[in-house]
């Protein structure tokens, strides 16, 4: 028996499933990519390195943040750069703001439905009418804050190697700091209708993948850390755990660690950063079952979590620096050959940059890995114990779309 | 200009892009669902599964044909619609995937996919090579203020074309300064306005994303930019954005016609 779907719609860019049971035994489960090759890493090759945060910020319309910010930071490792405490602290509230309107997006209008019987995006407004609205409030903040930082919600302007071309005015941190509360107010009312969901009853126990530091739980900047290997590994050493296989007929790759398939993402940054998250954030992990959860569906609650967890965050954040106008957008720097790796949870995982620069500040080499070709190989080892013993039919085919949408994909990120 | 019904029947679809495009639609939040009640929405792929429809009033397509299964969609898309849009800088003229027609293209598939077999890897060309194109909302990603205003001027039959006019001329208004002047390249003089000059206001040069004015001066440009950089550099700015060829041709016309006055 041949299970295939041709286009699965509400995740990012195109991707369809196809799998293969023999027996109710599943013999095969792949999800494909449909997306053209676009070459990104190939084409920042010999290209000015300012040119690789504008670039790449195009990989993905949803998350160009966290794109343009680690091209960025991978760029001032190979050139030797330090910024500014301030510099790093509006980057991280960036990627706040990145966290906030990626996940309102997916959490709420992308996957939502998929609870309550609800085909379309659209139509949730006629059954979650005040809801609905809280969530474009909450997305809308979400752009609001990546906008007043960088320039522009979609592919930034204001950053550079360096720092920032231009800086948010005092104003506007006050203004943002005066809208704060209300924003988590309303991720409070969606938690009403998340605590309805009924998820599904699944188990899979896998291994969670994530950055770490001391002080926070982070976004921006911090070590690997995996859930059954507690040792911390360097950002910079990620090539010799982390391998890209490209298989001769798909454009999408697959990573793995040391040969093993893991999960990134919300879920797994909540696993390993728990103990880290906000008082109000905390406040909504009751609804949660023991962990480890092991059942990736959960993956949406736990970005609703986080989008509680980033309010709270760039509040604290922000309010040190809401005392006087901003000053120094940019530290100084000079050019030379240099080798730099940058490293940030993008909203649906670790996302990685390399680059190799000669003394004249062109790209030799190039390399990005993105959370989604690192957790494609995890999603189908999940949808081949969700097979197990189904018949093929529409319930079946919802039942695929509803695990796929869980882990919140991006084709587009996956085939850069 | 074409005429369109009372609520008009209309489909978004993305071909191979980062879909920043269509995410600027959404970003409109509770305006879009305002907009969309003058609409009868079809097919609009980020948010929903399964509403295509055989007939579009409007279709609007985003992003650039790579592989054979984009061109397919994107013929069809045209077949059963009345009046096509590109929407950004991807289906109007190549955006960052372009680079590659400035370089070895066989090199680079290389570079990424050493194993390949069958991936598609043509020129990048804009949707209007493979499909008659009635209007371009350009930008990368797309002014999403500039699209509302469409929409709601279509819905009421007063489509105008977006003036031509470069982003110098919103430089002022913006209050951004010259960036030439301070020898950064910078392509707004041959490169079409209506964004608010939303780069240069941050102090980021123009590259071009909303493609050329009717009758560049590629030339004059070209002279004032040598004074400070090379011509590699200004060649990459032009290719950033894969307009480099589109301008060229552009400029070319241009010249031609004032030599025909």
């Amino acid at each position: 028996m041949k299970i295939t779907i041709k286009h699965i719609a509400q995740i990012e860019g195109h991707g369809g499933f196809v799998a293969n049971l023999e027996k109710g035994k599943v013999k095969s489960a792949q999800i494909k990519t449909h997306e053209g090759a676009r070459l990104i890493e190939a084409l920042l090759v010999g290209r000015y390195y300012d040119e690789a945060p504008l670039i790449t910020a195009r990989i993905c319309g949803v998350c160009p943040v966290v794109h343009n910010l680690c091209s960025i930071k991978a760029l001032e490792n190979a050139l030797g750069v330090k910024v500014s405490p301030q510099t790093i602290v509006l980057r991280e509230v960036m990627e706040l703001g990145q966290t906030i309107q990626s996940h309102a997006l997916h959490a709420y209008f992308m996957a939502l439905g998929d609870y309550f019987d609800i085909k379309h995006g659209f139509d949730l407004m006629k059954r979650f009418p005040v809801a609905t609205l809280k969530a474009l409030k909450i997305r809308d903040f979400g752009n609001r804050l990546i906008q007043k930082i960088g320039g522009r919600s979609i592919h930034p302007l204001r950053t550079k190697v360096g720092g920032f071309t231009k800086l948010i005015s005092q104003e506007q941190i006050n203004t943002i700091l005066q809208e704060i509360p209300e924003v988590i107010s309303n991720v409070g009312d969606l938690v009403e209708v998340y605590k309805k969901i009924k998820f599904p009853k699944f188990h899979r126990p896998t291994e969670y993948y994530a950055l770490i530091n001391n002080n926070h739980y982070t976004f921006y900047q911090g070590d690997t850390i995996k859930s059954n290997h507690p040792e911390r590994i360097p950002v910079s050493r990620f090539q010799h755990d982390i391998t890209e296989i490209q298989r001769p007929y798909e454009m999408s790759k697959r990573a793995y660690w040391k040969g093993q398939s893991f999960f990134v993402g919300a879920l797994a940054r909540l696993h390993l950063n728990e103990k880290k998250l906000n008082p109000k954030a905390k406040s909504v992990l009751k609804y949660l079952p023991p962990r480890p959860i092991d059942n990736s569906f959960y993956n949406i609650y736990a970005q609703l979590i986080e989008i509680l967890h980033s309010l709270e965050e760039a509040q604290k954040l922000l309010k040190p620096l809401a005392k006087k106008e901003l000053r120094y957008p940019a530290v100084r720097y000079k050019l030379k050959a240099g080798k730099g790796v940058g490293a940030v949870e993008a909203p649906r995982g670790t996302l990685y940059h390399y680059y190799e620069l000669d003394s004249n500040g062109y790209i030799v080499n190039c390399n990005i890995i993105t959370p989604t070709v690192q957790m494609l190989s995890n999603l189908e080892k999940d949808l081949e114990v969700l097979l197990k013993g189904k018949k093929e039919g529409e319930a079946t085919q919802n039942e695929i779309k509803k695990l796929v949408r869980s882990y919140d994909p991006c084709m587009t990120c996956a085939t850069h | 200009m074409t005429k369109f019904p009372k609520k008009p029947t209309i489909g978004i679809i993305s071909l191979t892009c980062c879909e920043g495009c269509q995410f600027a639609i959404l970003d409109l939040g509770k305006r879009l669902l305002e907009i969309f009640e003058h609409y009868d929405l079809g097919e609009f792929g980020l948010v929903e599964d399964q509403r295509e429809r055989d007939y579009y009033d409007i279709a609007i397509v985003e992003g650039s044909p790579i592989t054979g299964d984009n061109i397919k969609r994107l013929k069809e898309m045209r077949k059963k619609s009345k009046f096509l849009i590109a929407l950004g800088t991807c289906a109007h003229i190549g955006c960052v995937q372009g680079i590659k027609n400035y370089v070895s293209k066989d090199q680079k598939i290389k570079y990424v996919y050493p194993n390949i077999k069958k991936i598609d890897n043509p020129k990048i060309v804009p949707i209007s090579h493979y499909v008659k194109v009635d209007f371009i909302i350009p930008g990368c990603p797309i002014n999403n203020e500039e699209f509302a205003e469409i929409l709601l001027d279509i819905k009421d039959n007063k489509l105008l074309p977006i003036p031509d006019r470069p982003v110098c001329y919103e430089c002022p208004l913006a209050q951004a300064g010259c960036l030439l002047q301070k020898n950064i390249i910078c392509l707004g003089p041959v490169t079409r306005a209506g964004c608010s000059a939303i780069c240069t206001r941050q102090g980021q040069q123009c590259l071009g994303c909303r493609g050329p004015i009717d009758e560049p001066n590629l030339d004059s440009l070209r002279e004032v930019v040598l004074r400070f950089a090379s011509e590699k550099k200004f060649n990459h700015a032009m290719q950033v954005f894969g307009i480099q060829e589109m301008l060229e041709a552009q400029a070319k016309k241009a010249s031609q016609k004032k030599f025909k006055k």
